[in-house]
């Protein structure tokens, strides 16, 4: 589903992913982990599409189709979601009129009919329940003055609307107690199928917990250094990211 | 031997002098010394404090004959532009009142015409100009307890073939615990510029409630419209101004409080694209204690246009426990626009709240990445993030079918991208 050859990336000239190779199938949970400002979240802004980054050397393959070459919105209406580390705060904007548009520009790119007021209202209750969101939150304007689990809740909830087939989540664990974790994975594991993909960043190994990963990345300065299955999670885990960086060293 | 070559510059005072001279026999001696007193202030220059960023001179220089040629104007467009509402409407053709155009529907709303009084609010050169020249003053009344059904639609139409000057002077006294909303617009046939130079007087008496929106969407418009709104004892009043388009557009809105337990709200709104340059100048001036004044402002500027907004808050010695708020926040979206923005607080009283605040930004990019990023169009986004921006400013409109043809509008000019 996604292919990742030699990605290299930049930001105002700093040089921040450093040749990253990954395959992702369809039905896969993917895990990568890794010390802060080694790259995560820098590998997740480019693969949504956002424009401060220069991809300088490199391939992204999404269902057969070049994905450096699209926009955000094209990104998304061909099925690849992130849910943002930070996400945004827009005054004046609802979360359901806000979803309304996405759904219906995103459904008329697929081909489906747009959703009328009365079939996205029950779509949005059912998904609503999926992440234990309330209605009054969604009311309000886009994240502004939202708590910090929140918001992730708010991402989950509209990647449960959107339906994508790569699910990207950025550090959705950071801010979250221990319940809204709970309900937070809960839902992506429900969203999980054998049609679609999610990659899990992460910096701690807790939310493999909730959410399993069949293989787990180690991105260490901008590249992927160690692969593996969830049990290189808990060695991490247990060994710190130290040990990483010495046996880099010893190499 | 040099040649002199120049072209003769054109002298605008003397054009303004031709005009009005060919009007003495029509003018009263209290439109002479207001004339007179114009010529003594002259045109303000670039050099004046008030019209810094506003260069007025040069812009009626370039495009405005002073004709008052009385020629018959003709009527081409319709006049009641809010269609499916129901409203009284007081037409001014080309500056003078027309009776023929004009509907009163609510019998307690009541027109006078009468010979242009010099009031004590002819301060600006333009006010003064506009009494100089104005054929009438159209004074509207509501008397007490009157809840008046339908909206008052002030309409200045102007037909540029006939004249491009048009002076209209109007006033409206609300009386105590009645209620009133006024709609002002202008409407132009031909595709000529025109200089619409209005004056109006509000008063609202005691625990009355007045509701006055300005809507500015005429391409051609040059124009400097200079409205006082008087507020009495636990008045109130909320003042909306769109500028959607124009040539040159400069707003003198001057809310007077002159008693206690006032709640005024000033609101405005400026979407400038190509060259239109608006200004405005707002003073809120708190002589009472206990009042409360909000004021917000906001600004999307495209292409080459300029917005100026100018807020001052008069807080004098007598105005203890005055609340005075006001904030202007702005958006450029090209490099070429620019903004002037300059809050101007005078504060006489000790136990007051006061707080201002200005912003000038670009559109926010993590919002917009954030949009699209769900699949929504960039152009889409931008709307979606500007709307919400701007809607804040009509949000307080009472009248529904008002708001739905602000929203129109509004919606309109944001999809317009350039
Ligand atoms: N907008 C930016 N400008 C400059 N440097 C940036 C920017 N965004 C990220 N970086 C730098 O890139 C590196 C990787 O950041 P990031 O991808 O956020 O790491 P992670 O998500 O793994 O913590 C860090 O050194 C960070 O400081
Ligand atoms: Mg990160």
């Amino acid at each position: 589903m996604l292919s990742i050859k030699n990605l290299h990336a930049k930001i105002e000239e700093k040089q921040i992913l450093n040749g990253i190779n990954l395959e992702v199938k369809a039905g896969e949970v993917h895990a990568i982990m890794g010390p802060n400002g080694s790259g995560k979240s820098t590998l997740a802004s480019v693969l949504a599409g956002r424009e401060e980054y220069e991809v300088t050397v490199g391939e992204v393959e999404f269902q057969g189709k070049n994905l450096l070459e699209m926009e955000p919105e094209e990104r998304a209406r061909e099925g690849v979601f992130m849910a943002f580390q930070y996400p945004v705060e827009i005054p004046g904007v609802s979360t359901i009129n806000f979803m309304k548009t996405a759904i219906n520009q995103i459904r008329t790119h697929r081909g489906q009919p747009t959703l009328d007021a009365v079939s996205f209202l029950q779509v949005m209750k059912e998904k609503m329940k999926l992440v234990e969101i309330d209605q009054s939150l969604l009311n309000r304007a886009l994240n502004e003055g939202f708590s910090g689990g929140e918001k992730k809740r708010n991402e989950i909830f509209q990647m449960a609307m959107l339906e994508p087939r790569l699910s990207i989540l950025d550090e959705t664990d950071s801010g979250l107690d221990i319940d809204a974790l709970r309900i937070v994975s809960n839902g992506v594991n429900k969203l999980r199928s054998k049609n679609n993909a999610t990659i899990v960043v992460t910096h701690y190994q807790r939310l493999l917990e909730y959410i399993v990963p069949d293989f787990v990345h180690v991105l260490y300065k901008g590249r992927i250094v160690k692969s593996g299955t969830k049990e290189l999670a808990l060695e991490l885990e247990a060994k710190g990211y130290d040990w990483i960086k010495n046996e880099l060293a010893l190499a | 031997m040099l040649m002199e070559t120049a072209v003769e510059k054109r002298n605008l005072l003397n054009d303004i002098t031709t005009a009005f001279a060919e009007r003495k026999s029509a003018v009263n001696s209290d439109q002479q010394t207001s004339f007179d007193l114009f010529l003594e202030k002259g045109l303000p220059s670039s050099k004046s404090e008030e019209y810094k960023f506003a260069p007025i001179a040069r812009t009626l220089e370039k495009s405005i004959q002073f004709t008052t040629s009385e020629a018959s104007a003709s009527i081409t467009k319709e006049l009641s532009i809010l269609s499916g509402l129901e409203t009284n409407l007081i037409v001014f053709v080309n500056g003078r009142f027309s009776q023929e155009q004009s509907r009163i529907i609510d019998r307690e709303l009541q027109l006078q015409r009468t010979g242009p009084a010099r009031m004590k609010e002819d301060i600006d050169p333009f006010s003064l100009l506009n009494h100089s020249f104005a054929n009438e003053t159209v004074a509207l009344s509501v008397e007490a307890n009157i809840e008046l059904a339908h909206p008052v639609v002030i309409a200045q139409y102007v037909d540029t073939t006939a004249d491009q000057f048009s002076n209209p002077r109007w006033t409206c006294n609300i009386g105590k615990s009645s209620n009133v909303a006024i709609i002002e617009y202008v409407v132009a046939n031909a595709g000529e510029p025109y200089f619409a130079n209005k004056h109006a007087s509000i008063s609202v008496a005691e625990n009355a409630g007045l509701e006055y929106i300005t809507l500015q969407a005429s391409a051609q418009e040059v124009s400097v419209n200079n409205s006082f709104i008087h507020l009495a004892s636990s008045a109130r009043a909320s003042s909306f101004t769109f500028t959607v388009d124009g040539q040159f557009v400069r707003n003198n809105l001057h809310m007077i409080i002159d008693g206690q337990g006032v709640d005024g709200h000033l609101y405005g709104l400026y979407l400038l694209s190509n060259q239109t340059l608006a200004d405005n100048h707002t003073v809120v001036d708190h002589r009472q204690p206990n009042s409360n004044s909000n004021e917000l402002y906001k600004g999307v500027m495209r292409g080459s246009s300029k917005g100026v907004f100018n807020g001052k808050i008069y807080v004098r010695p007598d105005a203890q426990k005055t609340n005075a708020f006001q904030s202007n926040r702005n958006i450029l979206l090209s490099d070429t626009a620019t903004v002037n923005t300059k809050p101007q607080l005078e504060i006489w009283a000790d136990d007051v709240k006061c707080s201002h605040g200005c912003t000038a930004g670009q559109l926010d990019e993590e919002a917009l990445f954030y949009l699209r990023s769900r699949g929504i169009s960039k152009d889409m986004a931008m709307g979606m993030i500007l709307y919400a921006f701007a809607a804040e400013t009509m949000a307080a409109i009472k009248n529904e079918t008002v708001k739905t043809f602000v929203d129109k509008l509004i919606s309109g000019k944001l999809q317009q991208t350039t």
